[in-house]
């Protein structure tokens, strides 16, 4: 059956189905890249969930949150399984409310999001597994892996909302976002 | 936006929030075991992950092999320099090998390492993201006999320990940890502390031993090794060299720091003590076998010098040599010469051995 023999409702299912085909293979390359090689690797699921939670729900997003964080944290080895998630979904949450009510989804404000959404998680990060636990030295992380990582991750934003941009354009509802563009004008 | 504060969606996805809070409690409270979420999200991305560092270190290898040539080159030289001195080496230890064979099966000291079962080599599948410890992940879990805080060691000496353990993985702590001790002991001068991980010495792959007595005798270039008190470690796995010490700012102790000879973020296979004799240390120390050895050897000398004595009284008899007791008194104070030589041997022995 073609796209345009579908009904409404089919037609979204489609839409849906492969969307998340597309960002859960898109995670998976994330959670590939930041496990491969050595030295300081960027986050490259903040800016995703970012891409992807701009155009979605606070459900999907605060879900999307969560898991992504237990990926995370199976990657950095926490011993509290579950830390990313909370940050992850109050990051993802807030993208979703955010960009609803008060910003456009254009590039520069993905970046600008994925900058502070960094700069929040790397501080939380630094601060409940470094220096809440008064290790000799601790300001070394931050200068040599938190800042490193926090630009390493604004640097590669662009490229990921290059990726999940024509996802979106391609199957996203098209009357849903111009809803959305119309409310908040 | 405060009409999302208030809305069922916010309750909503506060029971969402406090489901992965609860994970996270959930997951502290196994003490290392790995949960089941981390085991499904491990266990699915492991071969991926092991897939695609292999591919990254071959091709960091090759960048690195056209970046730096020099180094290559020069740690070419340096290790064809090595392996010459380790080839003239070899012929003396040779000859003390067989040595240490026979003092060993004299004292009756078990072989070192006899004890020890160690996993089949693992593979690292994956290093911990942004970790300053340079703590990974190994494809050996449960199902190959691994416990949750086994030792990890290489050929070169101790690596770390494991600290999360899933069926087909576990996760492995270096000894650059700050949470990680261990005690070590110098081989040369027999001074004692605890080596430890320390945040700004791991950026250079080095950690420090702490808690040495400040009038110790390490210099730069000694051994450490594992002193096997706590029973966490086998004793005698090489830990690293002395790079550095110095008096702790306390002033009430020394400390050292350490580069161990294990490169951590070179190794791509490392093996698992699963289990070793912990009560080993007591066993080499001269109390049990080799003191009983002793009272042996005493009583097998006196047995020898009573035969002896009694045929040096039938020979002095015959030869004309009146003074019976001065020769017996004589002929003893030999053989407890003889006893405390064997003494000082037998303490000496295990402190070779345990070098």
């Amino acid at each position: 059956m073609s796209l345009k023999n579908m009904t409404r409702i089919q037609r979204i299912r489609y839409c849906a189905a492969v969307r998340w085909t597309v960002y859960i293979i898109y995670l998976l390359i994330c959670a590939v890249l930041i496990n491969t090689g050595k030295g300081v690797h960027p986050i490259y699921f903040i800016p995703m969930c970012i891409c992807i939670c701009m155009n979605e729900g606070e459900y999907t997003s605060a879900v999307l949150g969560g898991v992504t964080g237990l990926v995370l944290d199976q990657a950095y080895g926490r011993a509290f399984f579950g830390f990313s998630s909370i940050i992850l979904i109050a990051i993802c949450v807030g993208t979703t409310i955010v960009f609803r009510h008060y910003l456009f989804k254009n590039a520069l404000n993905a970046v600008i999001m994925t900058g502070v959404s960094v700069f929040v998680y790397q501080l939380l990060d630094y601060f409940f597994c470094y220096a809440m636990w008064n290790y000799d030295g601790s300001g070394y992380v931050f200068s040599q892996i938190s800042v490193p990582c926090i630009f390493y991750t604004i640097a590669v934003s662009p490229i990921i909302y290059l990726a999940v941009k024509p996802i979106v354009n391609r199957f996203y509802p098209k009357k849903e976002i111009m809803a959305q563009i119309t409310m908040k004008m | 936006m405060n009409d999302f504060f208030k809305s069922f969606r916010f309750k909503v996805i506060l029971c969402i929030a406090a489901f992965f809070l609860g994970i996270g409690l959930y997951s502290v409270s196994l003490d290392g075991e790995a949960t089941l979420g981390s085991q499904i999200i491990g266990s699915v991305l492991s071969p991926v992950k092991k897939i695609s560092n292999t591919i990254s270190d071959k091709v960091s290898l090759v960048i690195d092999l056209f970046l730096d040539p020099e180094v290559y080159v020069e740690e070419n030289r340096a290790l064809r320099e090595q392996v010459a001195e380790l080839n003239k080496r070899l012929v003396d230890y040779e000859e003390l090998r067989t040595e240490v064979t026979d003092l060993r099966k004299f004292v009756g000291i078990k072989e070192e390492n006899e004890d020890m079962k160690v996993s089949r080599p693992g593979n690292i599948i994956s290093r911990s993201t942004n970790d300053p410890y340079g703590s990974f992940v190994i494809d050996r879990g449960k199902k190959d006999g691994i416990k949750l805080y086994d030792p990890v060691v290489t050929s070169e000496g101790l690596v770390g320990v494991i600290v999360e353990v899933a069926r087909s993985y576990s996760t492995v702590r270096t000894i650059m940890s700050p949470d990680l001790s261990v005690g070590a002991l110098c081989v040369e001068s027999r001074d004692t502390g605890i080596v430890e991980g320390n945040l700004s010495l791991a950026a250079d792959g080095k950690c420090k031993m702490i808690y040495i007595d400040k009038e110790n005798k390490i210099k730069n270039g000694d051994l450490m090794i594992t002193s096997g008190k706590s029973g966490q470690f086998p004793r005698g796995y090489v830990i690293g060299n002395v790079t550095d010490t110095g008096i702790e700012t306390n002033g009430l102790t020394a400390y050292a720091v350490i580069q161990p000879c294990v490169d951590i973020s070179k190794i791509n296979s490392v093996m698992v003590i699963t289990e070793f004799d912990k009560s080993e240390e007591e066993k080499e120390i001269p109390t049990g076998n080799v003191g009983e050895r002793k009272e042996e050897d005493k009583k097998e000398d006196s047995t020898k010098s009573d035969n002896e004595n009694k045929k040096s009284e039938e020979d002095s008899s015959e030869q004309e040599h009146p003074d019976e007791d001065g020769e017996t008194s004589e002929g003893e104070a030999e053989n407890s010469q003889n006893n405390e030589d064997a003494d000082n041997a037998s303490q000496d022995i295990p402190e070779s051995g345990e070098e």
